[in-house]
């Protein structure tokens, strides 16, 4: 049992609720309860997961699921398309991709975490981490920033259209590309396409790296806030290569403890239901994944940028992994929780992927034409996994003899860390609810906590402080205290109760 | 920066899930345009001022692609919509959507407004049109096929210059 999970005696406490949150794809809220001295007894985080995936994957051919995961999610089709073409590759029979092919495919998941991560930085979470979480929620967003910071924002528009770009050289469009195929690539890259996405790379590192600092200098200004917001011990997950750096597109498991003290490593993930389960909660569409060597209590963990950068030994390219270790600093040897280290992590990674993209772009094999791998005998199941942006992704399919899918198991990033998010809301909730008042900045709060995951169900809005949000106070008594709402203008008001 | 070649006078943004119900009603229609451009007669003439793009929502990066243009077209479809559908001109509007995955086409103007002044709004036109069902996995219901080809019209006008 998780502590703030379920409260011993709920009937005598306070309910507050947050429904719908922002910013996470899908529908969520968050419950609070209370007691009379405004100490959290229970804290939820209510995901509805969007269950049609598999049902619409079971039936197709494997040759098209590369193709059709990509209408999954409108937000990362890429991170799809990839997990699915690994698991085909094997189902296929092919054995390993050539040179050119891998290089490709890297050179498309490279560009995918770079143009994710920069939007999720520069457009969603730089209102809140610039302007601060309480300022005024009427220019808490984009043109606040650009009022502000206009040159920051203007790279974050540019780095997020160069990704966009890497996608669409590689891929063949922006969006639903068909670059990846079961067995290699079925486009090669010009030297005009390499030209033209070469003359920016500099560009894109030296503004990332720029960005990177400045998030430090935020954390080293003001430390009893951004190293402690949403501060709570975690195991960690994510692929790290033979040598132990982390690796975005393919690699072998390692877990770490909060200490960062190794519980499992080069975990083929293939075999990854030999050290994961899946658990389902009643008052929740998400399931819950966890370590099954720890049990559900213990083995939770999360992924995506924070966990990764510290799972991992090292990254391979130079300045991002000098930034790794100014980050890693602060834990004096051990890892660091901090909620908000996800966004210093994350601009870590963005910058990792512009220096792989840098290295790749110089590299004349990626010109090559030789694309695909040679052939074997047919599989009937295959597993891809991937880094996707927000944390591990994998893709699980069994295939009959007449080619069609029969069965499709995917544990999205966000599945992975729902318990992490869930954490994360009670940590906050607990630092910065005084029960007494519900405010426009407590709200946000609360969704700052859960937006550093970056959580993504679905092609839904990430709708920053505006959407419809309804928090309700009540004694043990079941007696209305006090009703804080905002409307879907974002304007944030107190309301009388009305019997 | 993030140079491309000059860019074609009109640009038609289709946005939509091809995979979820009717959705998918500006992926066909874009698919539509794509086929008209490359075989009508009365094509010929337009054919290479005419960039389209496909995606799931309108995201921050295109207002990059409003450079250079003299007239955009965004296609969608609209739930909740009487219409079977309208056209309408939009201008820079500032609402929920400014900071999200999917940007209205105010928002992206609004954002384009302040965050590249040196670039001039082109006419941005919305044409939605209604959709019934969004259901990952359904195909386009019978009344929005029906809506496509009052669509149609719309599009093939506007393409042309006569909307």
């Amino acid at each position: 049992m998780f502590a703030l999970e379920t409260a011993a005696n709920p009937g005598n406490l306070r309910r507050v609720a947050i429904d719908p949150i922002t910013r996470v794809e899908g529908h969520g809220k968050v419950t609070l309860l209370l007691d009379d001295n405004n100490k959290v007894h229970q804290a939820r985080l209510h995901i509805v997961e969007f269950r049609g995936f598999e049902a619409f994957i079971e039936g197709r051919p494997y040759w098209e699921v590369p193709v059709t995961v990509q209408r999954l999610c409108g937000i990362c089709p890429v991170s799809h398309h990839l997990a699915a073409v690994k698991a085909m590759d094997l189902i296929a029979g092919f054995g390993p991709l050539t040179p050119t092919a891998e290089k490709l495919r890297r050179l498309l998941h490279y560009g995918q975490i770079l143009q994710s991560h920069a939007l999720h930085f520069f457009y969603l979470a730089s209102p809140d981490i610039l302007l601060g979480f309480d300022s005024d929620h009427t220019r808490r967003n984009i043109i606040g920033v650009v009022a502000d910071y206009p040159d920051l924002a203007r790279q974050g528009v540019y780095l997020r259209k160069y990704g966009q770009e890497i996608i669409r050289h590689v891929a063949g469009k922006r969006v639903h590309g068909t670059g990846a195929i079961p067995g290699g690539m079925n486009k090669s890259l010009s030297q005009a396409e390499r030209d033209e996405m070469a003359k920016d790379i500099a560009q894109m590192i030296s503004w990332t790296q720029g960005a990177v600092q400045m998030v430090q200098k935020l954390h080293e200004t003001h430390p009893d806030f951004y190293n402690v917001f949403g501060d709570f011990p975690s195991n960690m997950m994510g692929l790290v290569d033979k040598d132990g750096a982390l690796d975005f597109y393919h690699g072998a498991l390692r877990a770490v403890d909060a200490q960062g003290e190794i519980i499992f490593d080069q975990v083929d993930y293939r075999a990854y239901q030999d050290v994961l389960q899946e658990e389902i909660k009643p008052w929740s569409y998400m399931k819950f994944p966890h370590i099954k060597s720890l049990g559900a209590d213990d083995g939770w963990y999360k992924v995506g940028p924070l966990a990764r950068i510290q799972t991992a030994s090292y990254l391979s390219t130079p300045l991002a992994e000098v930034e790794r270790q100014a980050m890693m600093a602060l834990g004096h040897g051990k890892p660091v929780h901090g909620t908000l280290m996800f966004h210093w992590a994350r601009l870590i990674e963005t910058l990792h992927a512009a220096e792989m993209i840098r290295d790749l772009l110089d590299d004349p094999v990626l010109l090559g034409t030789d694309l695909m791998a040679e052939p074997g005998p047919r599989r009937h199941e295959a597993v891809g996994v991937i880094e996707a942006p927000r944390g591990t992704l994998f893709h699980h399919y069994r295939v009959n003899d007449d080619d069609l899918v029969t069965y499709c198991n995917l544990i999205v990033s966000t599945t992975n860390n729902n318990q992490a998010m869930n954490e994360a809301v009670r940590t906050v909730a607990d630092q910065y609810f005084d029960g007494r008042e519900v405010t426009e900045g407590l709200l946000n709060h609360i969704e700052c906590a859960i937006r550093a995951y970056d959580p993504c169900l679905s092609c839904a809005t990430h709708a920053l402080g505006k959407m419809p949000m309804e928090v309700e106070l009540r004694n043990s008594a079941g007696e209305y205290l006090d009703l804080a709402a905002r409307d879907a203008s974002g304007h944030f008001a107190h309301k009388a109760w009305v019997a | 920066m993030v140079s491309r070649e000059k860019q074609r006078p009109l640009l038609v943004i289709a946005i939509g899930n091809p995979s979820r119900g009717d959705d998918a009603l500006g992926p066909v229609l874009l698919q539509r345009l794509r086929d008209w451009l490359l075989n009508a007669p009365e094509a010929v003439s337009v054919r290479d001022s005419v960039e389209l793009i496909e995606d799931f929502q309108l995201q921050i990066e295109y207002l990059l692609d409003l450079q250079q243009r003299a007239r955009v077209l965004l296609i969608d479809a609209a739930e909740n919509q009487a219409e079977a559908c309208r056209c309408d001109r939009v201008g820079p509007h500032v609402d929920n959507s400014i900071s999200s995955h999917a940007m209205s086409p105010g928002a992206l103007l609004a954002t384009c407004a302040s965050l590249f002044p040196e670039i001039t709004l082109p006419p941005v036109d919305v044409l939605s049109i209604q959709g019934i069902c969004f259901e990952l996995g359904e195909p386009l219901s019978q009344q929005a096929q029906e809506n496509a080809c009052l669509a149609w019209g719309y599009i093939e006008n506007w393409i042309l210059g006569q909307s």
